[in-house]
C-alpha cells in the first residue's frame, strides 16, 4: 500500500489536512451514492483524491483498478451501491 | 471537538486513521458509531483494500451479535481522530477485532461498516442530533480508559 501520503513524523497539520480531504471524499460519495447505485446497481464504487470515480462488479476488481491506476492510496472512499440493503442490527 | 456526519442512510458514521502497527498499514476508515458494540471491529470493506495479510491474523475469538455468531481475530492497533479546530490529533491505541473477508462477495460481513465500539465511545461525551444533522464528540479527559 501507498503510505508515503501518511506522515510518518508526529506532524498533526499534514494529518489533519488528509483527514479532511478523506471527509471531503466522504462527503461527495454521500451526495453522489443515489445517482451511482441507478447507474450501477450492486457494483462497488471508489472515490480517489483526484477525483475519479472507480466502478466495478466485485470489491476485489474494483482493487485490481485501483491498482491498475496506481492510485490504491490511504485516503480513498469505497461503497457498495446495494439495491437491496438488508436491515443491518448491530 | 471531533466531528461525525450521518450516511446518505441515516448511519451516524466518523472518520479516522486506522493503522495496525504489526502491518505497517495505515488507512483511512469510515467508521459506523455503535454503541452496542463492546469493541471496534474492522470489517473486510476496509481491511481488504489496505491489502492486509489476513493468514497473519492469530489471536480468533467468536463475537456474537444480532445476525449470528462472527469469526474476529484480536489485533493491536491505532486510532487516530481530528479535532479541525483545536488542530489535535486525539489517538488511542486498542486491541481491534477484524474479520476476514467472506468467499461469497455478497455476504454481508464483506459489506458491512466497520465499527466504533465502547471501548472508543466511553472516553467521548457525544452529540447525537439527527434532526438538525449534528454528530459531535468531545473527548472527556477524566475517561476510564487512557489514550497513548
Amino acid at each position: 500500500m501507498d503510505l508515503t501520503r501518511y506522515p510518518k513524523d508526529d506532524d498533526t497539520e499534514a494529518k489533519i489536512a488528509l483527514m479532511l480531504e478523506f471527509k471531503e471524499l466522504a462527503a461527495r460519495m454521500r451526495q453522489e451514492y443515489p445517482s451511482l447505485k441507478k447507474q450501477h446497481p450492486d457494483h462497488w464504487a471508489a472515490l480517489v483524491p483526484s477525483g475519479e470515480m472507480f466502478v466495478a462488479g466485485s470489491m476485489d476488481e474494483l482493487l485490481a483498478i485501483l491498482d491498475e491506476k496506481g492510485v490504491r492510496d490511504t485516503n480513498f472512499v469505497i461503497e457498495f451501491l446495494d439495491t437491496n440493503p438488508r436491515s443491518a442490527i448491530v | 471537538m471531533i466531528l461525525g456526519e450521518f450516511g446518505s442512510d441515516g448511519l451516524p458514521v466518523v472518520e479516522n486513521f486506522l493503522t495496525l502497527p504489526r502491518f505497517n498499514v495505515t488507512r483511512s476508515v469510515i467508521f459506523l458509531v455503535d454503541t452496542g458494540a463492546y469493541a471496534t471491529c474492522i470489517h473486510p470493506r476496509d481491511s481488504a483494500p489496505a491489502r492486509l495479510p489476513f493468514d497473519l491474523l492469530e489471536r480468533q475469538i467468536p463475537s456474537d451479535g444480532v445476525g449470528g455468531t462472527a469469526t474476529y481475530f484480536v489485533e493491536p492497533a491505532v486510532l487516530e481522530f481530528v479535532d479541525g479546530d483545536a488542530r489535535e490529533i486525539h489517538r488511542y491505541r486498542i486491541d481491534v477485532r477484524i474479520a476476514k473477508p467472506a468467499p461469497d462477495p455478497r455476504h454481508s460481513i464483506n459489506r458491512l461498516h466497520s465499527l466504533l465500539g465502547r471501548d472508543i465511545i466511553d472516553r467521548w461525551r457525544m452529540l447525537y442530533d439527527r434532526t438538525d444533522s449534528l454528530l459531535e464528540f468531545t473527548v472527556r479527559n477524566n475517561a476510564t480508559a487512557n489514550p497513548l
